[in-house]
């Protein structure tokens, strides 16, 4: 079941409402609440997307998101349906061929590795044009238009909502100062991420 | 996204008036710490035109910390003065194809190749758009470094940098220190970098 950005949003605004105190505008929240969901998803990776992409000929390096301007990290790449194997770094490539920078053997790719959060390196290189299918973790909208955003539906997975959604609570009291509330909202928030398995 | 919305969303999660010009450097010097620490995730790969007899060159200047060199197809190796003596006590002078890149005897903003360059690499001339595909020139010298961009910097970096350049301001002694805040801010981005990859 998904959730729209709006009503998420309201509960936000509901949660960091401090009487007396400054307002925090609709389309900020908006803004935070959407830049918390993509941190979130990052670390669960739980959004993904595919996409058919061409590789031209005798080339081993890619600025990815130019490639694919969602992807934020790349989970996995197939060429024909079989799976090419990911490198941790591109020192692994090196230990196997110093030479993988310029080689262009191939009628199948044997590796990849992902360097950073710009380039995708596909080993050895192709002599012809090919294409593989790269599975990656979506970077997912940032909203900034409270009203615009309302009637959308969350990208992330419903039980995900709740990581953002604190996420976005903590950084909003920050604003207000209101140190023990978020050292409590802190707690909480590392149980639900611990809860994904991820340690923080 | 650029380094200014950094900024824009730390201004607004301050609240009170903060030090526009110490916070714009406080988020300069986030990226060049994490930079230089090889935390950053963001890279920059440049083709360098090599001359034949030349042997010292100066980084690109957005370049940060290098991560790797190429020449043609061969990773360069990274060493120093040491490591070149026992490669060839004729390191000084031998000429050939390169296959070390060294930072001893150069400032910061500078790298020395060895042997020296025997060869002009080609020009880059990009006919098919493919400077890394079909159009990448012989004797070449490839750079693979870490960068200090101002733009185009991924969406994921607005609240943890922003977090942490608060923490700075106030950490930073002036009319509104509030080292409980600082630490609090130092803390949540510290989790936010984590969760992040960084």
């Amino acid at each position: 079941m998904t959730r729209q950005i709006g009503p998420i949003v309201e509960i936000l605004m509901q949660r960091v409402r401090q009487s007396g105190g400054l307002a925090v505008s609709e389309n900020q929240a908006v803004s935070i609440y959407s830049l918390c969901e993509q941190i979130t998803n990052l670390s669960t990776k739980r959004v993904t997307e595919s996409s058919t992409v061409t590789i031209p000929k005798e080339k081993l390096i890619f600025p990815f998101r130019v490639l694919l301007p969602n992807a934020i990290g790349i989970k996995r790449i197939t060429e024909s349906g079989r799976e090419i194997l990911r490198a941790r770094s591109i020192n692994d490539l090196s230990s196997y061929d110093i030479g993988w920078f310029r080689s262009i053997s191939g009628t199948r790719f044997e590796s990849w590795t992902q360097i950073g959060f710009d380039l995708l390196v596909l080993y050895p290189g192709s002599a012809a044009a090919t294409t593989v299918d790269i599975e990656y973790v979506k970077l997912l909208t940032h909203h900034t238009d409270f009203a615009a955003s309302y009637n959308i539906d969350s990208e992330l997975p419903s039980e995900d909502v709740e990581i953002a959604l604190s996420l976005a609570e903590i950084i909003l009291l920050k604003r207000f100062r209101l140190l023990t509330t978020i050292k409590s909202k802190f707690t909480e928030l590392k149980k639900l991420l611990l809860q994904r398995g991820i340690k923080i | 996204m650029n380094r200014i919305q950094i900024k824009s969303l730390a201004t607004y999660l301050s609240l009170v008036g903060i030090n526009d010009d110490t916070l714009s450097q406080f988020i300069d010097d986030i990226f060049n710490e994490l930079g230089m620490s090889g935390m950053v995730k963001l890279f920059k790969i440049d083709i360098v035109p090599l001359t034949a007899g030349t042997q010292d060159y100066n980084f690109p200047a957005d370049a940060l910390q290098l991560v790797s060199a190429f020449y043609n197809s061969d990773q360069i190796h990274l060493a120093d003065n040491r490591d070149l003596e026992a490669y060839s006590k004729a390191w000084r002078t031998s000429t050939g194809d390169p296959k070390v890149i060294t930072q001893d005897e150069q400032s910061a903003r500078e790298y020395t190749i060895f042997p020296i360059p025997s060869s002009t690499s080609d020009p880059v001339i990009p006919i098919h758009g493919e400077p890394f595909g079909e159009d990448f020139p012989d004797n070449a010298f490839t750079l693979l470094y870490s960068d200090n961009r101002q733009d185009d910097i991924p969406d994921i970096y607005i609240i943890p940098v922003a977090l942490e350049s608060i923490g700075r301001e106030f950490d930073y002694p002036s009319d509104h220190t509030d080292t409980e805040f600082a630490e609090s801010c130092h803390s949540i981005a510290g989790v936010l970098f984590k969760l992040i990859g960084v």
